[in-house]
């Protein structure tokens, strides 16, 4: 491939730099990549300044260290920390009544969950599906986009909250996000 | 590929709407500090 770097060993290890450093050492690679600290002006903006904000409502951050806390549902690999977020939103929402515009979520991946926030060109370029034995269904091979990332769902798609087809049960990180979950990486 | 290259190569490549932070433990305790409760989500295989 063209566009692959030179050494797929780096890759491996680069991929892991950012907002992972700290867990290098325990990956084994402290030797080779050390960590350092971002500048202010390099991390951050205004969507996490507000989550910061925010005085009033339910607020919570889900962490998760694991990309392998994955399992097929209908076909479709989810993985846990969506469907736990899905969950909470709709528990607060459907069974709690409460608006909303109350409910604030940040998710805090790290170590190989970091993998959720990536795009599809990086998971073809470093084959992280490949490193991780994360495989697309749909193909049956090592994935090359990220899975966990659109919307299951398509537009007009029913607001009924019993409907396990409706955009209420989407725990596409693309339809968490419509929902105002912050994803930190 | 230097390692700041692949670094800077993921940052240009993150899924929309991703924030870029300094490091993650701080980022959850600064998230507990402004009221965040943390929820863990456990290793999971089915």
């Amino acid at each position: 491939m063209a566009d692959r770097p030179d050494s797929r060993d780096w890759n491996r290890r680069g991929f892991l730099g950012l907002g992972a450093l700290s867990a290098l050492a325990s990956w084994g690679f402290a030797r080779t990549v050390s960590a350092h600290n971002l500048p202010p002006g390099q991390y951050g903006g205004p969507a996490y300044d507000k989550a910061l904000g925010v005085k009033e409502g339910y607020r919570a951050v889900f962490q998760s260290p694991n990309i392998e806390s994955s399992t097929l549902i209908d076909n479709q690999l989810e993985h846990l920390l969506p469907l736990q977020v899905k969950n909470w939103l709709n528990g607060f929402q459907f069974s709690y009544k409460t608006r909303p515009e109350d409910l604030h979520v940040v998710v805090a991946t790290y170590a190989s969950a970091n993998l959720l926030t990536y795009a599809d060109p990086i998971w073809q370029k470093y084959r992280l599906g490949e490193k991780y034995n994360v495989i697309d269904s749909a193909t049956g091979a090592p994935a090359v986009r990220n899975l966990f990332w659109p919307s299951r769902v398509s537009a007009g798609a029913s607001t009924d909250p019993d409907n396990p087809k409706g955009i209420y049960h989407d725990a596409g990180i693309e339809a968490l996000q419509k929902r105002g979950v912050l994803f930190l990486t | 590929m230097t390692p700041p290259d692949v670094v800077r190569d993921i940052q240009a490549n993150l899924i929309p709407g991703a924030v870029i932070i300094p490091a993650m433990v701080g980022e959850v305790s600064r998230l507990q500090q402004h009221g965040y409760t943390l929820v863990f989500v456990p290793a999971f295989r089915p």
